[in-house]
């Protein structure tokens, strides 16, 4: 590759000025933006799809204390804990607690692993207060049965543990909000093209470590803008795109090196259990199912991915191993009815030689001044349940290079909405909603809710109840399409949930869009558009899971959608 | 010829047009169905009939109060889109042929009504041909109704008295406009057993139609309303279940009903949307058999009654994942043109003879018929059809 030409000095003269460039609009972009914009720093962050798209917002949605890792790597499952605590402390309402069941095998080898898994829970106990978890039960096989009906009887008993669910993409969106809200600017659907150096000589950057050294050129795919910021600092969080974006930097790829890893859930129509359950898939994998938000969800698949990291698609295959996976402990998932899947990557770090499930679930700074780049970095690895961490040891890097020593704060500074959390049953009366669209109103915003509702009184169809799965009040789409860096129906249902529910989208998608085109001032064809473009997403995510019911559905759905549009090209005879 | 006794299996569009073709033409018929399926969703909007329809299309069309202009219909959706279509619901209004100057549609302070939206619509698509224009009728509903759905809307407006305060505040309303509106846009709502778009019109002096909505909408209630009724004009027997099971009894045909009736005739026509009425959703009985691998994946897809099987494009249809046959991902993909979702249907066989050939006394119709991407007309040309050919049979 040829070495980056230093940029023009016409580019220069048109270019804003910016400490830190963030590239990646996931939880850790986000986290990095929203911490650093907190001390003070000027920072410019570019996505170049949406906040969340990739495994932020396709991750189990927990924010678990690692139990898993405390095996090989206790100062994961310390961190991971430590860092659940502070994330509850600032996202208060973003929270729902999940109780796990772990069924053991019958026989003198279960009863074995049965003492082996208590004395394992007893030493994950310690790590619970930080937390705010519940210390593990043992129960015996009655007791399992008695909690969760469903479960296979063929176990010896087994044990409980406790963990926090929440929501990847919002939490995405709470941070590039607080970040804006501190002086950042946000700009999502906006592609890096290019990070070119300033030749500044090093001695002028070492006299001033804030001088800027790099020229980011960045592309808005919607309107063709392109966006030249000069800063001192560029922070690539792009995840499994992670190798690809350093590149631009003429970062060689044997310097970046992640191990992507595809991840699918399947998720069904509604809560099924009482329990997160354990279970063991045909490789010996760990599987689960959690009752997740208003659903429940199995997962999670692990397996190296070199495809589109802009279109991931799960397969039938992946869907039948989870369901396989959690059928040995929980029958009758067989008859519940999966409406459909999600799929992401996983910017694991690179490891040669060892199989997926063994990768390590640290996170990684990679400081490109060895390469001779000196003030890039790249995030790599990490997890949901640790990024708050990650983001303030990647803002203390940045902070520490610039000369700015103002501590971290998103540990104390609640995110948006995260001050207080109204109780949804008063709002839901005072304002005369639904009490469930109020009660998810105030998971997703918080103290917001408030707000969102007073909408309501300029204009009663902003009452609209647009997503009925979810449920999502029209005063919600206005909101996010406003305030949280929304431009498209799909950016929507990222952060409200819309059409992500039994229906698939029928009810609401193409609504959502008309809504999008009178906020945006587009046309009715262009909104149109958009709602069909998720109703195709949600179409393709579905294809794998399609049986019995869901089949069915899905012909409503295409006889309701041949109805309105007319017969497609080639179509009817 | 013996007189001949069919069932039709389904009474969306395909099976109400062959249930009336075959009763008309002197045979005893039952026809049973069990749920809404597609039609029931239907929005108004006819596509698949080009052309001039056939003396007998006619005759079912205008019985199921469905218009069929000499030229493409321009019919205006819920999201402001407008489209063309070769015929509709009498109810509907078709901009192409009433030649509005001005298109008034209110606004309502209602949810699933965004009247702006719907008039930029118009106005987008209109090139200039003609103009649409918002008015604010709050009253037009009661304070009680706002909340309802379209289909209970229009189940009200059946009744006088709510027709005579309905048409007190738009005549009110509709004063002002007098001389340069020519037409109102209404929500899916002009009435179920009593068709109100033409009296609607009459008495207030412009075009009225409604919108084509595909959501608990009027013209699909108005269908099951009018269909209902040609069924009891034309002495059909309804046994309103689920099939179970289709066998042979000798030289009849035998099926059993979720109900536990038993339903016998000497022909039997098929005209059920298969997903849709969950008709291929047969629970395991002796005669279906079930490929036990990967069951998870699409089992309700492998039924076999004694003569009858699942296929699509020609072929029967086993899918068991994709080690095996055709993957689920192959079956669903909502825009980019027909999945085998669409060419979804049944082969009717005795010795293996294919697709195309069926047994003398099996007809299949409508959404049922594998191989094509269904709409309305299609159906119901299909129906009338396959009700010609098994009376020639």
């Amino acid at each position: 590759m040829p070495a980056p030409q230093p940029a023009t000095a016409h580019e220069l003269a048109h270019a804003s000025v910016a400490d830190v460039v963030v590239i990646g609009g996931g939880v850790n972009g986000t986290g990095v933006a929203r911490d650093l914009s907190l001390r003070g720093l000027r920072v410019v962050l570019f996505e170049k799809n949406d906040l969340a798209f990739g495994a932020s917002g396709n991750s189990s949605g927990m924010i678990h204390g690692g139990a898993r890792y405390l095996a090989y790597d206790a100062s994961v499952t310390a961190k991971s804990c430590k860092d659940s605590g502070f994330i509850q402390a600032v996202a208060p309402h973003l929270l729902f607690r999940i109780p796990f069941l772990m069924p053991l095998p019958r026989g003198a080898k279960g009863r074995i692993l049965l003492e082996l898994v208590d004395g394992y829970f007893k030493a994950y106990d310690d790590y619970q207060p930080l937390k705010r978890g519940e210390s593990h039960t043992r129960l015996s096989a009655a007791e399992m049965q008695a909690v969760e009906p469903g479960l296979a009887t063929d176990s010896c008993g087994g044990v409980t543990f406790d963990e926090w669910g929440t929501d990847g993409a919002r939490l995405c969106t709470l941070n590039a909000v607080d970040a804006a809200r501190n002086g950042a600017a946000v700009h999502v659907h906006t592609e890096v093209e290019r990070i070119e150096p300033i030749g500044q000589s090093d001695a002028a950057a070492s006299q001033s470590p804030a001088i800027p050294r790099w020229l980011v050129t960045a592309r808005d795919a919607t309107s063709g803008a392109v966006h030249r910021v000069a800063c001192a600092f560029v922070v690539n969080a792009t995840g499994a795109w992670g190798p690809l974006t350093a590149a631009l930097g003429d970062v060689a790829r044997a310097s970046l090196n992640v191990r992507p890893g595809k991840g699918i859930h399947v998720y069904y129509e509604r809560r099924i259990t009482n329990f997160a359950i354990v279970a063991k898939a045909i490789d010996g994998r760990q599987a689960f199912l959690e009752p997740w938000e208003n659903m429940t969800v199995i997962g999670t698949t692990d397996d190296d991915y070199y495809g589109n990291l802009d279109r991931v698609l799960p397969t039938s295959e992946e869907a039948r191993y989870l369901i396989q996976a959690v059928a040995q402990v929980f029958p009758s998932i067989r008859r519940a009815r999966a409406i459909g899947t999600w799929a992401g990557v996983r910017p694991t770090i690179h490891r040669w030689g060892r199989v997926e499930d063994k990768l390590s679930r640290e996170h990684e700074i990679v400081d490109h001044a060895v390469a001779g780049m000196r003030g890039v970095i790249s995030l790599i690895g990490g997890k949901l349940a640790s990024y708050r961490l990650f983001a303030e040891e990647a803002s203390d890097f940045v902070a520490h290079a610039l000369g700015v020593n103002r501590p971290c704060q998103t540990h104390v500074l609640p995110l948006p909405g995260g001050i207080s959390v109204p109780n949804p049953r008063q709002l839901a009366e005072e304002f005369s909603v639904d009490s469930i669209a109020a009660q998810r109103l105030v998971f997703r915003h918080g103290e917001r809710a408030r707000p969102i509702l007073q909408s309501l009184r300029d204009d009663p169809r902003n009452a609209e109840v647009v997503c009925p799965c979810e449920p999502v009040l029209g005063a919600e789409i206005r909101h996010v399409l406003r305030e949280e860096f929304a431009f498209t129906a799909r950016d929507v249902s990222r952060r409200t949930r819309l059409g992500l529910g039994a229906c698939g989208g029928m009810r609401c998608a193409l609504r959502c869009g008309q809504i999008v085109a009178s906020e945006r001032g587009l046309s009715p064809v262009e909104g149109m558009r958009q709602g069909l473009e998720l109703l195709e997403t949600q179409a393709l995510m579905r294809r794998p899971i399609l049986d019995g019911e869901q089949a069915q559905q899905e012909a409503l759905h295409r006889a309701y959608l041949r109805g309105l549009l007319g017969p497609s090209p080639g179509e009817g005879s | 010829m013996s007189r001949r006794d069919v069932i039709v299996l389904g009474a969306g569009a395909a099976g109400t047009a062959a249930a009336w073709h075959l009763a008309r033409s002197g045979c005893h018929v039952r026809v049973v169905h069990a749920a809404a399926g597609a039609t029931a969703l239907w929005n108004g909007v006819v596509d698949g009939l080009p052309g001039t329809p056939s003396p007998a299309e006619s005759e079912l069309l205008s019985l199921l109060g469905i218009c069929a202009p000499t030229s493409p219909a321009k019919l205006l959706n819920i999201f402001g889109i407008l489209r063309e279509a070769d015929a509709h619901d009498d109810a509907l209004l078709d901009v192409a042929s009433a030649r509005p100057a001005l298109v008034l549609v209110p606004t309502l302070p209602r949810a699933a009504w965004d009247g702006e939206a719907i008039a930029a619509g118009l106005r987008a698509h209109a090139g200039g041909r003609f103009d649409a224009q918002t008015i604010a009728i709050p009253d037009l509903l009661l304070p009680g109704e706002l909340a309802w759905p379209d289909g209970a809307i229009a189940c009200a407006l059946d009744d006088d008295a709510r027709r005579a305060a309905f048409e007190w505040s738009l005549t009110e309303k509709l004063a002002t406009w007098k001389n340069t509106a020519t037409a109102l846009l209404l929500p899916p709502w002009l009435g179920v057993s009593k068709p109100y778009a033409k009296p609607l019109e009459k008495a207030l002096g412009v075009g009225v139609g409604e919108v084509a909505s595909g959501l608990a909408a009027a013209a699909g209630l108005r269908f099951v309303h009018r269909r209902d009724a040609l069924f009891a004009h034309l002495g059909v027997e309804v046994h309103r279940s689920r099939c179970e099971a289709i066998d042979r009894d000798g030289e009849s045909v035998r099926l059993t009903l979720k109900s536990g009736e038993l339903v016998t005739g000497t022909h039997l026509l098929v005209a059920f949307g298969g997903f849709v009425s969950g008709a291929l959703q047969v629970p395991r009985h002796p005669a279906i058999s079930l490929v036990p691998a990967f069951q998870r994946s699409v089992p309700s897809l492998t039924l076999r009654a004694d003569f009858l099987r699942v296929g699509a494009r020609g072929k029967e249809l086993a899918i068991n994942g994709s080690t095996y046959g055709t993957t689920p991902e192959d079956l669903a993909h909502t825009l980019a043109g027909p999945a085998l979702l669409d060419a979804l249907g049944v082969l009717a066989a005795d010795d293996g003879s294919p697709y195309g050939s069926p047994l003398p006394f099996v007809r299949i119709a409508g959404d049922a018929l594998a191989d094509a991407p269904r709409t309305f007309g299609h159906a119901l040309r299909g129906g009338i059809r396959a009700a010609q050919k098994l009376l020639n049979a």
